[in-house]
């Protein structure tokens, strides 16, 4: 196990060295960018403007910039915003846990209400239960998430006033709990609706797929009551697919994070893509993309070590 | 089975196969034979929600393509005496803060909705049918390297490159299909590799080498028919998927620019005036909602129709 896991972490370097590759590259070829201010000046001239290019190392290959950009970045210097003038980990590092406490809560928050209505769904499969439960979630899959939000701010932050509008927690006041939960229902509720269709559709039909197998048929035999049987059995091994399902669908988590900070002022590390890259901010972008794509590798090698949990069978080499 | 050895195409081979074991019957019905879409279809037929879905669609995309025709309103000509007009007789869904009419520019917004959601998906399931076609015929260092770069892709986080991509190369319909055709190929390549990898084993193909077929025959004749259903399942999902990127990036400002008229980007204009003019706000929105079900109703439904293990 130790060594299978050195082994993926070891390959996935490749993976992340090519995705910020890519991504420099296109970067590059963004219109705007740091010199488009002094180009667009009239009193700097060519000259000027070629020496500024030299001095921010913009004269040198694409490549050049790039392994620049990579040895800085490896001695932890990930440059500074080309707007704002701090640095690119300072900024990262003030919005990235605002990102991680909405994305985690939002993931337990889905599975919570996920894996109840799928069990039951699949438990009394065709009974009224299962009915809503499908159709509600065959609905909720088709919504687009910046919509579910709106709705949600008309409704309970415009129209009802129980709860704010954006933002993160009430300015001027001291820190309390009570108020940053107030702050996290509507993003957190916007997200896992959607999510939490998606589960629910997936659990309920590879659960279907379980409690038709035979060992479950021994179980019952065996005389086991319904919820061991349930627990033990049927979940465990219902589970597997959808663990799949969550790795596969992490990257797709950051664009709902994203849209949801954006809808509602959330202070996260999408909200500061979103603004970086209308400014066309490089530096900041690549901090955020390396960040992001760490993030997905190092999740879906997590999603590779729940399977070994999960399925015994499943072996490592 | 019927005519010459050389002729006998995969898919009929298969649809004869599945009549016999899906429909119960011992032999061929002797009356008129019905092929592989006519026994999807009469099972698609049986399911009311894809039923629904693909009226609700046809309704949008025939309402949106006539629009000029259906609509006294321009979609973008202003009227400042009109502006946020509650919904009325003469304007059903209201107005907007320049005094659109919204209908009118729902249905206009439709025809970029659906025409970018439809293209876009058309690009995906071109490339990855091709990509995962070579992958699975070929094998070997051919198909890791393709794989290789599927894995690469999925592993993107796909919203920022979109952010990316959409910034660098404009924000017209056309790029847009592009870049987000670009991004979404992947599930089609791996299921029609997976596909192709089983079938190439198969007897018929063993056969149709041995007559001396060439690779792009076996391909074409052989194996693609062979992996249609889940190609055609999958990318009907894969539209609503698309629609629902494009309404986002539109949205977010990234995509189709105003004063054309998109789902995406009318809700982020409503967004300033909700709370004075709701339905501004709700009718967009309720026309992605309503557009994306269909789709994935439609897409249910074949997957019900199209499915070989399928016995009733």
């Amino acid at each position: 196990m130790t060594r299978y896991l050195a082994r993926r972490t070891v390959q996935a370097v490749p993976l992340l060295l090519l995705m910020t590759l890519v991504v420099f590259v296109l970067l590059r070829a963004t219109p705007g960018g740091p010199m488009s201010m002094y180009e667009a000046d009239p009193t700097v001239t060519a000259e000027d403007l070629a020496r500024l290019r030299a001095q921010m190392g913009l004269d040198q290959p694409v490549t050049i910039q790039y392994l620049r950009w990579l040895g800085a970045m490896l001695s932890g210097d990930w440059g500074w915003s080309l707007v704002t003038k701090r640095p690119v980990t300072v900024m990262i590092l003030e919005r990235l846990p605002n990102t991680l406490v909405l994305m985690s809560i939002t993931f337990v928050a889905t599975l919570a209400i996920a894996v109840p209505i799928a069990i039951v769904s699949a438990v009394r499969q065709y009974s009224w239960f299962d009915h809503i439960a499908t159709t509600i979630a065959f609905a909720g899959n088709s919504l687009p998430t910046f919509w579910i939000g709106l709705m949600l701010i008309m409704i309970f932050a415009v129209g009802l006033r129980w709860l704010p509008a954006g933002g993160m927690y009430t300015l001027g006041e001291p820190y309390s709990l009570s108020d940053r939960l107030k702050y996290l229902i509507l993003p957190v509720t916007t997200l896992a609706i959607f999510d939490a269709t998606h589960y629910i559709r997936y659990l309920r039909s590879s659960l279907l797929d379980v409690i038709r197998q035979d060992y479950i048929r021994v179980a019952y035999a065996k005389g086991l009551d319904g919820t061991t049987v349930l627990r033990r059995h049927a979940l465990r091994n219902a589970a597997i697919p959808l663990v799949t399902v969550i790795a596969i669908d992490l990257p797709q988590l950051f664009s709902g994070a994203l849209i949801t900070e954006t809808i509602f002022a959330w202070p996260g590390m999408g909200r500061l893509f979103w603004e970086a890259s209308g400014r066309v901010d490089y530096p900041v972008l690549m901090g955020i993309f390396t960040v992001a794509s760490t993030l997905v590798i190092a999740s879906n090698l997590l999603a590779d070590v729940a399977y070994a949990w999960l399925d015994p069978r499943i072996r490592y080499r | 089975m019927s005519g010459q050895p050389g002729s006998w195409s995969a898919s009929e081979h298969r649809s004869r196969h599945r009549l016999l074991a899906s429909s119960g019957l011992a032999a061929p019905s002797p009356g008129r034979p019905i092929g592989l879409w006519g026994l999807a279809w009469r099972r698609f037929r049986r399911h009311r929600m894809a039923l629904v879905g693909m009226v609700i669609l046809l309704v949008l995309a025939s309402a949106s393509l006539l629009a000029t025709w259906i609509s006294p309103y321009s979609p973008i000509k202003t009227s400042l005496v009109e502006m946020l007009d509650r919904p009325s007789p003469i304007h059903p869904m209201g107005t907007d803060e320049l005094g659109r009419d919204l209908l009118t520019r729902i249905l206009h917004g439709g025809r970029v909705s659906l025409a970018v959601g439809f293209l876009a998906v058309a690009l995906a399931v071109s490339i990855g049918s091709t990509v995962g076609a070579i992958a699975g015929f070929y094998g070997g260092w051919v198909d890791n390297l393709l794989m290789r770069l599927v894995d690469f892709m999925i592993a993107l986080p796909s919203i920022f490159v979109l952010i990316l991509l959409a910034t660098i190369y404009g924000t017209n319909p056309v790029t847009l299909v592009l870049v987000i055709g670009g991004l979404r190929w992947m599930g089609t390549a791996r299921q029609v590799r997976g596909a192709f990898l089983s079938l190439r084993e198969r007897e018929f193909v063993e056969a149709a080498r041995c007559l001396g077929a060439p690779p792009s025959r076996i391909i074409l004749r052989h194996l693609l028919p062979n992996a249609i259903g889940p190609i055609i399942v999958a990318s009907t999902l894969g539209i609503s998927g698309a629609i629902l990127t494009e309404s986002s990036l539109s949205y977010l400002g990234l995509g189709i620019q105003p004063p054309m008229a998109s789902w995406g980007n009318m809700l982020r204009n409503a967004q300033d005036q909700m709370v004075r003019a709701p339905w501004t706000a709700v009718f967009p929105g309720l026309m992605i909602f309503l557009t994306v079900m269909a789709v994935n109703s439609i897409g249910d439904g074949l997957r019900d129709a199209l499915d070989p293990r399928k016995v009733e």
